[in-house]
Protein backbone atom coordinates (compact mmCIF):
# COMPACT_ATOMS: atom_id res chain seq x y z
CA UNK A 1 0.00 0.00 0.00
CA UNK A 2 3.13 1.95 -0.42
CA UNK A 3 3.97 4.94 2.37
CA UNK A 4 0.83 5.23 4.75
CA UNK A 5 -0.72 8.68 4.44
CA UNK A 6 -2.61 10.13 7.59
CA UNK A 7 -5.00 12.54 7.79
CA UNK A 8 -5.70 14.60 11.04
CA UNK A 9 -8.86 13.74 13.29
CA UNK A 10 -10.76 16.70 14.66
CA UNK A 11 -11.83 16.69 18.42
CA UNK A 12 -14.93 15.46 17.38
CA UNK A 13 -13.58 12.28 15.64
CA UNK A 14 -10.85 11.77 18.79
CA UNK A 15 -14.24 11.57 20.64
CA UNK A 16 -16.08 9.27 18.39
CA UNK A 17 -13.07 6.87 17.89
CA UNK A 18 -11.58 7.21 21.52
CA UNK A 19 -12.29 3.39 22.28
CA UNK A 20 -10.48 2.06 19.40
CA UNK A 21 -7.53 4.09 20.54
CA UNK A 22 -7.21 2.58 23.28
CA UNK A 23 -6.20 -0.63 21.64
CA UNK A 24 -2.53 -1.66 22.12
CA UNK A 25 -0.79 -1.01 18.90
CA UNK A 26 -3.43 1.20 16.85
CA UNK A 27 -3.79 4.76 19.05
CA UNK A 28 -4.49 7.49 17.10
CA UNK A 29 -1.57 7.39 14.44
CA UNK A 30 -3.62 4.24 13.43
CA UNK A 31 -6.87 5.81 13.60
CA UNK A 32 -5.59 9.02 11.46
CA UNK A 33 -4.12 6.16 8.51
CA UNK A 34 -7.30 4.75 8.85
CA UNK A 35 -8.96 8.09 7.92
CA UNK A 36 -6.91 8.54 4.91
CA UNK A 37 -7.75 5.12 3.48
CA UNK A 38 -10.03 3.80 1.34
CA UNK A 39 -11.65 0.73 0.61
CA UNK A 40 -14.02 -1.08 -2.40
CA UNK A 41 -16.36 -3.84 -0.75
CA UNK A 42 -17.51 -5.86 -3.98
CA UNK A 43 -21.05 -6.72 -3.19
CA UNK A 44 -22.49 -5.32 0.22
CA UNK A 45 -25.00 -8.12 0.80
CA UNK A 46 -24.73 -11.44 3.78
CA UNK A 47 -20.85 -11.15 3.69
CA UNK A 48 -20.07 -7.15 2.37
CA UNK A 49 -23.11 -5.77 4.59
CA UNK A 50 -22.03 -6.10 8.31
CA UNK A 51 -18.04 -5.95 6.36
CA UNK A 52 -18.44 -2.11 5.61
CA UNK A 53 -20.72 -1.67 8.44
CA UNK A 54 -17.70 -2.46 10.95
CA UNK A 55 -15.61 -0.27 8.47
CA UNK A 56 -17.66 2.52 8.49
CA UNK A 57 -18.22 2.30 12.05
CA UNK A 58 -14.36 2.32 12.75
CA UNK A 59 -13.85 5.50 10.70
CA UNK A 60 -12.57 4.54 7.20
CA UNK A 61 -12.39 7.54 5.31
CA UNK A 62 -13.81 6.58 1.88
CA UNK A 63 -15.84 3.53 0.86
CA UNK A 64 -16.67 2.03 -2.85
CA UNK A 65 -19.57 0.09 -2.33
CA UNK A 66 -20.45 -1.90 -5.41
CA UNK A 67 -23.68 -4.19 -5.39
CA UNK A 68 -26.04 -3.89 -7.95
CA UNK A 69 -29.73 -4.86 -8.37
CA UNK A 70 -32.96 -4.20 -6.48
CA UNK A 71 -33.93 -5.96 -2.49
CA UNK A 72 -35.61 -9.18 -2.79
CA UNK A 73 -37.38 -10.36 0.13
CA UNK A 74 -34.63 -13.86 0.14
CA UNK A 75 -31.61 -10.83 0.74
CA UNK A 76 -33.21 -9.87 3.95
CA UNK A 77 -32.05 -13.09 6.05
CA UNK A 78 -28.66 -11.89 5.70
CA UNK A 79 -27.76 -8.46 3.78
CA UNK A 80 -28.22 -6.41 7.27
CA UNK A 81 -28.14 -2.71 5.57
CA UNK A 82 -31.28 -3.89 3.68
CA UNK A 83 -34.67 -2.47 5.65
CA UNK A 84 -37.89 -5.16 4.91
CA UNK A 85 -39.53 -1.94 3.13
CA UNK A 86 -36.91 -0.99 0.63
CA UNK A 87 -38.26 -4.46 -1.27
CA UNK A 88 -38.13 -4.15 -5.27
CA UNK A 89 -36.01 -0.74 -4.88
CA UNK A 90 -32.17 -0.62 -5.43
CA UNK A 91 -29.86 -2.41 -2.40
CA UNK A 92 -27.24 0.21 -3.15
CA UNK A 93 -29.55 3.15 -2.02
CA UNK A 94 -30.62 1.53 0.87
CA UNK A 95 -26.41 0.50 1.79
CA UNK A 96 -25.10 3.51 1.29
CA UNK A 97 -27.80 5.36 3.18
CA UNK A 98 -27.40 3.27 6.07
CA UNK A 99 -23.92 3.69 6.29
CA UNK A 100 -23.77 7.23 6.00
CA UNK A 101 -26.70 7.61 9.11
CA UNK A 102 -24.27 5.39 10.88
CA UNK A 103 -20.91 7.06 10.66
CA UNK A 104 -21.80 10.38 8.63
CA UNK A 105 -17.55 11.57 8.67
CA UNK A 106 -17.06 8.14 5.87
CA UNK A 107 -17.42 9.11 2.64
CA UNK A 108 -19.88 6.64 0.73
CA UNK A 109 -19.59 6.12 -2.88
CA UNK A 110 -22.29 3.70 -4.21
CA UNK A 111 -22.38 2.12 -7.62
CA UNK A 112 -25.20 0.49 -8.79
CA UNK A 113 -23.34 -2.35 -10.34
CA UNK A 114 -21.52 -5.55 -9.54
CA UNK A 115 -17.46 -6.09 -10.25
CA UNK A 116 -17.06 -7.31 -13.72
CA UNK A 117 -14.18 -7.59 -16.68
CA UNK A 118 -15.30 -4.57 -17.82
CA UNK A 119 -15.32 -2.30 -14.46
CA UNK A 120 -13.09 -4.17 -12.40
CA UNK A 121 -9.66 -1.86 -13.23
CA UNK A 122 -11.58 1.15 -12.57
CA UNK A 123 -12.67 -0.16 -9.27
CA UNK A 124 -9.79 -1.14 -7.80
CA UNK A 125 -8.21 1.80 -8.94
CA UNK A 126 -10.07 4.02 -6.70
CA UNK A 127 -9.08 2.37 -3.50
CA UNK A 128 -6.01 1.33 -1.15
CA UNK A 129 -7.47 -1.99 -0.16
CA UNK A 130 -10.49 -4.40 -2.00
CA UNK A 131 -12.53 -6.61 0.13
CA UNK A 132 -14.06 -9.43 -2.35
CA UNK A 133 -17.64 -10.88 -0.79
CA UNK A 134 -19.17 -11.43 -4.45
CA UNK A 135 -21.30 -14.52 -4.74
CA UNK A 136 -19.70 -15.65 -8.24
CA UNK A 137 -16.52 -16.35 -9.10
CA UNK A 138 -16.16 -14.46 -11.80
CA UNK A 139 -16.33 -11.97 -10.08
CA UNK A 140 -13.84 -13.08 -7.84
CA UNK A 141 -11.55 -13.78 -10.52
CA UNK A 142 -12.14 -10.30 -11.91
CA UNK A 143 -11.42 -8.82 -9.06
CA UNK A 144 -8.34 -11.07 -8.12
CA UNK A 145 -6.62 -10.46 -11.18
CA UNK A 146 -7.35 -6.84 -11.22
CA UNK A 147 -5.58 -6.71 -7.94
CA UNK A 148 -2.62 -8.49 -8.72
CA UNK A 149 -2.26 -6.14 -11.63
CA UNK A 150 -2.20 -3.04 -9.47
CA UNK A 151 -0.79 -4.17 -6.60
CA UNK A 152 -3.63 -4.14 -4.10
CA UNK A 153 -4.34 -6.02 -1.30
CA UNK A 154 -6.83 -7.97 -1.47
CA UNK A 155 -9.42 -9.94 1.21
CA UNK A 156 -11.19 -12.62 0.49
CA UNK A 157 -14.06 -13.75 2.29
CA UNK A 158 -16.50 -16.41 1.30
CA UNK A 159 -18.82 -18.99 2.87
CA UNK A 160 -20.50 -22.08 2.23
CA UNK A 161 -24.06 -22.89 4.49
CA UNK A 162 -22.63 -23.35 7.91
CA UNK A 163 -18.88 -22.62 6.74
CA UNK A 164 -16.79 -20.04 6.35
CA UNK A 165 -13.25 -19.00 4.49
CA UNK A 166 -11.07 -16.22 4.96
CA UNK A 167 -7.35 -15.33 3.71
CA UNK A 168 -5.50 -11.80 2.82
CA UNK A 169 -3.68 -11.18 -0.36
CA UNK A 170 -0.86 -9.24 -0.60
CA UNK A 171 0.34 -9.34 -4.88
CA UNK A 172 3.54 -10.67 -4.98
CA UNK A 173 3.96 -11.83 -1.12
CA UNK A 174 0.77 -14.57 -0.75
CA UNK A 175 -0.78 -16.59 -2.59
CA UNK A 176 -3.51 -15.16 -5.10
CA UNK A 177 -7.23 -16.33 -5.62
CA UNK A 178 -6.35 -18.05 -8.75
CA UNK A 179 -3.49 -20.17 -7.41
CA UNK A 180 -5.94 -21.05 -4.61
CA UNK A 181 -8.30 -22.00 -6.95
CA UNK A 182 -8.04 -21.85 -10.56
CA UNK A 183 -10.79 -22.58 -12.03
CA UNK A 184 -14.95 -22.73 -10.76
CA UNK A 185 -15.94 -25.40 -9.38
CA UNK A 186 -17.71 -27.93 -10.91
CA UNK A 187 -21.38 -27.69 -10.58
CA UNK A 188 -21.45 -24.28 -8.89
CA UNK A 189 -25.03 -23.05 -7.95
CA UNK A 190 -26.06 -19.10 -7.92
CA UNK A 191 -27.64 -19.63 -4.98
CA UNK A 192 -26.35 -21.05 -1.66
CA UNK A 193 -27.55 -21.72 1.67
CA UNK A 194 -27.00 -19.54 4.38
CA UNK A 195 -27.53 -18.57 7.85
CA UNK A 196 -26.56 -14.80 8.50
CA UNK A 197 -24.67 -14.86 11.50
CA UNK A 198 -22.43 -17.20 8.71
CA UNK A 199 -21.20 -14.44 6.70
CA UNK A 200 -21.75 -11.71 9.50
CA UNK A 201 -18.86 -13.87 11.10
CA UNK A 202 -16.77 -14.38 8.11
CA UNK A 203 -17.00 -10.52 7.46
CA UNK A 204 -15.81 -9.40 11.26
CA UNK A 205 -12.67 -11.49 10.64
CA UNK A 206 -12.27 -9.94 6.80
CA UNK A 207 -12.59 -6.55 8.22
CA UNK A 208 -10.12 -7.12 11.25
CA UNK A 209 -7.78 -8.08 8.73
CA UNK A 210 -7.87 -4.96 6.27
CA UNK A 211 -7.86 -2.87 9.48
CA UNK A 212 -5.11 -3.70 10.90
CA UNK A 213 -3.06 -3.93 7.05
CA UNK A 214 -4.46 0.11 7.10
CA UNK A 215 -2.82 0.51 10.61
CA UNK A 216 -0.19 -0.92 10.03
CA UNK A 217 -0.33 -4.30 12.14
CA UNK A 218 0.55 -7.44 10.44
CA UNK A 219 -2.03 -9.29 9.11
CA UNK A 220 -3.03 -12.46 10.28
CA UNK A 221 -4.27 -14.68 7.50
CA UNK A 222 -1.73 -13.67 4.62
CA UNK A 223 -0.39 -16.95 2.77
CA UNK A 224 -2.77 -18.59 5.51
CA UNK A 225 -6.50 -19.61 4.66
CA UNK A 226 -8.42 -19.68 7.76
CA UNK A 227 -11.47 -22.20 7.76
CA UNK A 228 -14.50 -22.09 9.94
CA UNK A 229 -17.24 -24.30 10.63
CA UNK A 230 -19.78 -23.09 13.01
CA UNK A 231 -21.59 -26.39 13.41
CA UNK A 232 -19.00 -27.77 14.99
CA UNK A 233 -17.30 -24.33 16.10
CA UNK A 234 -13.97 -25.52 14.69
CA UNK A 235 -11.62 -23.09 13.41
CA UNK A 236 -8.58 -23.81 11.87
CA UNK A 237 -5.52 -21.95 9.73
CA UNK A 238 -4.27 -23.88 6.95
CA UNK A 239 -1.45 -22.69 5.28
CA UNK A 240 -1.31 -21.82 1.45
CA UNK A 241 1.50 -21.73 -1.11
CA UNK A 242 1.82 -20.10 -4.27
CA UNK A 243 0.93 -21.94 -7.26
CA UNK A 244 3.75 -22.39 -9.82
CA UNK A 245 3.40 -20.91 -12.77
CA UNK A 246 -0.08 -19.25 -11.99
CA UNK A 247 -1.12 -17.40 -14.95
CA UNK A 248 -2.47 -14.12 -12.53
CA UNK A 249 0.30 -13.87 -10.38
CA UNK A 250 3.24 -15.79 -11.64
CA UNK A 251 3.43 -17.83 -8.65
CA UNK A 252 6.72 -16.93 -7.60
CA UNK A 253 8.76 -14.05 -6.60
CA UNK B 1 -5.93 -49.71 6.46
CA UNK B 2 -8.58 -47.51 7.89
CA UNK B 3 -8.89 -43.95 6.95
CA UNK B 4 -10.77 -41.20 8.28
CA UNK B 5 -12.54 -38.73 5.57
CA UNK B 6 -13.46 -35.16 6.68
CA UNK B 7 -15.91 -33.06 4.24
CA UNK B 8 -16.65 -29.29 3.99
CA UNK B 9 -18.81 -27.03 2.04
CA UNK B 10 -20.52 -28.76 -1.30
CA UNK B 11 -18.59 -32.01 -1.13
CA UNK B 12 -20.46 -32.33 2.54
CA UNK B 13 -23.53 -31.73 0.97
CA UNK B 14 -22.78 -34.33 -1.80
CA UNK B 15 -21.56 -36.96 0.56
CA UNK B 16 -24.17 -36.72 2.87
CA UNK B 17 -21.93 -36.43 5.73
CA UNK B 18 -19.51 -34.71 7.68
CA UNK B 19 -17.17 -37.35 8.05
CA UNK B 20 -16.71 -41.06 7.62
CA UNK B 21 -14.34 -44.20 8.27
CA UNK B 22 -13.38 -46.13 5.36
CA UNK B 23 -11.14 -48.93 4.88
CA UNK B 24 -9.03 -48.86 2.00
CA UNK B 25 -6.35 -51.03 0.08
CA UNK B 26 -2.69 -50.32 2.33
CA UNK B 27 -1.01 -47.92 0.65
CA UNK B 28 -3.78 -45.70 -1.71
CA UNK B 29 -2.74 -42.47 -2.83
CA UNK B 30 -5.24 -39.57 -2.40
CA UNK B 31 -6.97 -40.08 -5.70
CA UNK B 32 -6.72 -43.65 -5.70
CA UNK B 33 -8.35 -43.19 -1.75
CA UNK B 34 -11.37 -40.34 -3.57
CA UNK B 35 -11.79 -42.60 -6.40
CA UNK B 36 -12.84 -45.61 -3.50
CA UNK B 37 -15.08 -42.95 -1.39
CA UNK B 38 -16.62 -41.32 -4.98
CA UNK B 39 -18.04 -44.71 -5.37
CA UNK B 40 -19.95 -45.01 -2.41
CA UNK B 41 -21.31 -41.54 -2.75
CA UNK B 42 -22.04 -41.38 -6.74
CA UNK B 43 -20.94 -39.10 -9.79
CA UNK B 44 -22.34 -35.81 -7.91
CA UNK B 45 -19.71 -36.69 -5.04
CA UNK B 46 -16.88 -37.90 -7.48
CA UNK B 47 -17.78 -34.87 -9.99
CA UNK B 48 -16.41 -32.49 -7.26
CA UNK B 49 -13.25 -34.31 -6.32
CA UNK B 50 -11.89 -35.56 -9.27
CA UNK B 51 -11.80 -35.17 -13.09
CA UNK B 52 -12.60 -37.12 -15.93
CA UNK B 53 -9.07 -38.28 -15.82
CA UNK B 54 -9.48 -39.19 -12.34
CA UNK B 55 -7.08 -36.63 -10.81
CA UNK B 56 -7.93 -34.37 -8.00
CA UNK B 57 -9.53 -31.12 -8.74
CA UNK B 58 -7.47 -28.06 -8.94
CA UNK B 59 -9.49 -26.16 -6.43
CA UNK B 60 -10.41 -28.51 -4.15
CA UNK B 61 -8.20 -28.29 -0.76
CA UNK B 62 -6.94 -31.70 0.39
CA UNK B 63 -5.13 -32.06 3.92
CA UNK B 64 -3.83 -35.22 5.60
CA UNK B 65 -3.51 -34.92 9.35
CA UNK B 66 -4.35 -31.45 9.47
CA UNK B 67 -1.17 -30.55 6.44
CA UNK B 68 -1.70 -29.60 2.96
CA UNK B 69 -1.12 -32.88 0.73
CA UNK B 70 -0.01 -32.86 -2.72
CA UNK B 71 -2.57 -33.84 -4.71
CA UNK B 72 -0.61 -36.67 -7.25
CA UNK B 73 2.67 -37.56 -6.44
CA UNK B 74 2.59 -37.40 -2.68
CA UNK B 75 2.77 -40.22 -0.42
CA UNK B 76 0.53 -43.20 0.33
CA UNK B 77 -1.91 -43.15 2.69
CA UNK B 78 -1.47 -44.54 6.11
CA UNK B 79 -3.26 -46.66 8.64
CA UNK B 80 -4.91 -44.10 11.06
CA UNK B 81 -5.17 -41.05 8.77
CA UNK B 82 -7.05 -38.29 8.75
CA UNK B 83 -8.08 -36.34 5.41
CA UNK B 84 -9.73 -33.18 5.25
CA UNK B 85 -11.49 -32.57 2.02
CA UNK B 86 -12.69 -28.86 1.78
CA UNK B 87 -14.02 -27.50 -1.73
CA UNK B 88 -13.80 -24.00 -3.30
CA UNK B 89 -17.01 -21.77 -1.56
CA UNK B 90 -17.87 -18.20 -3.27
CA UNK B 91 -20.98 -17.24 -0.82
CA UNK B 92 -21.94 -14.01 0.75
Amino acid sequence: MGEPRRAPLTPEERAVYEWQMWVPGFGEAAQERLKAASALVSRCGGLGGPLAQSLAAAGIGRLVIAHGGNLKPGDLNRQILQTADWVGRPRIESIVRRLKELNPRVEVEGVAENVSEVNAAALVGKVDLVFDCAPLFTERFAMNRECVRQGKPLVEAAIYSLEGQVTTIIPGKTPCLACLYPEVPPNWKREFPVIGAVPALAAAIAAMEGIKLIAGMPPGLAGTLLYFDTASMTFQKIPIARRPGCPVCGGSG
Amino acid sequence: MKVKFSYFAQVRQAAGAESEEVMLADGADLAAALAEVSARHGPAFRTLVLDDAGAIRPNLMVLVNGAPAAKAGGRGLADGDEVTVLSAVSGG
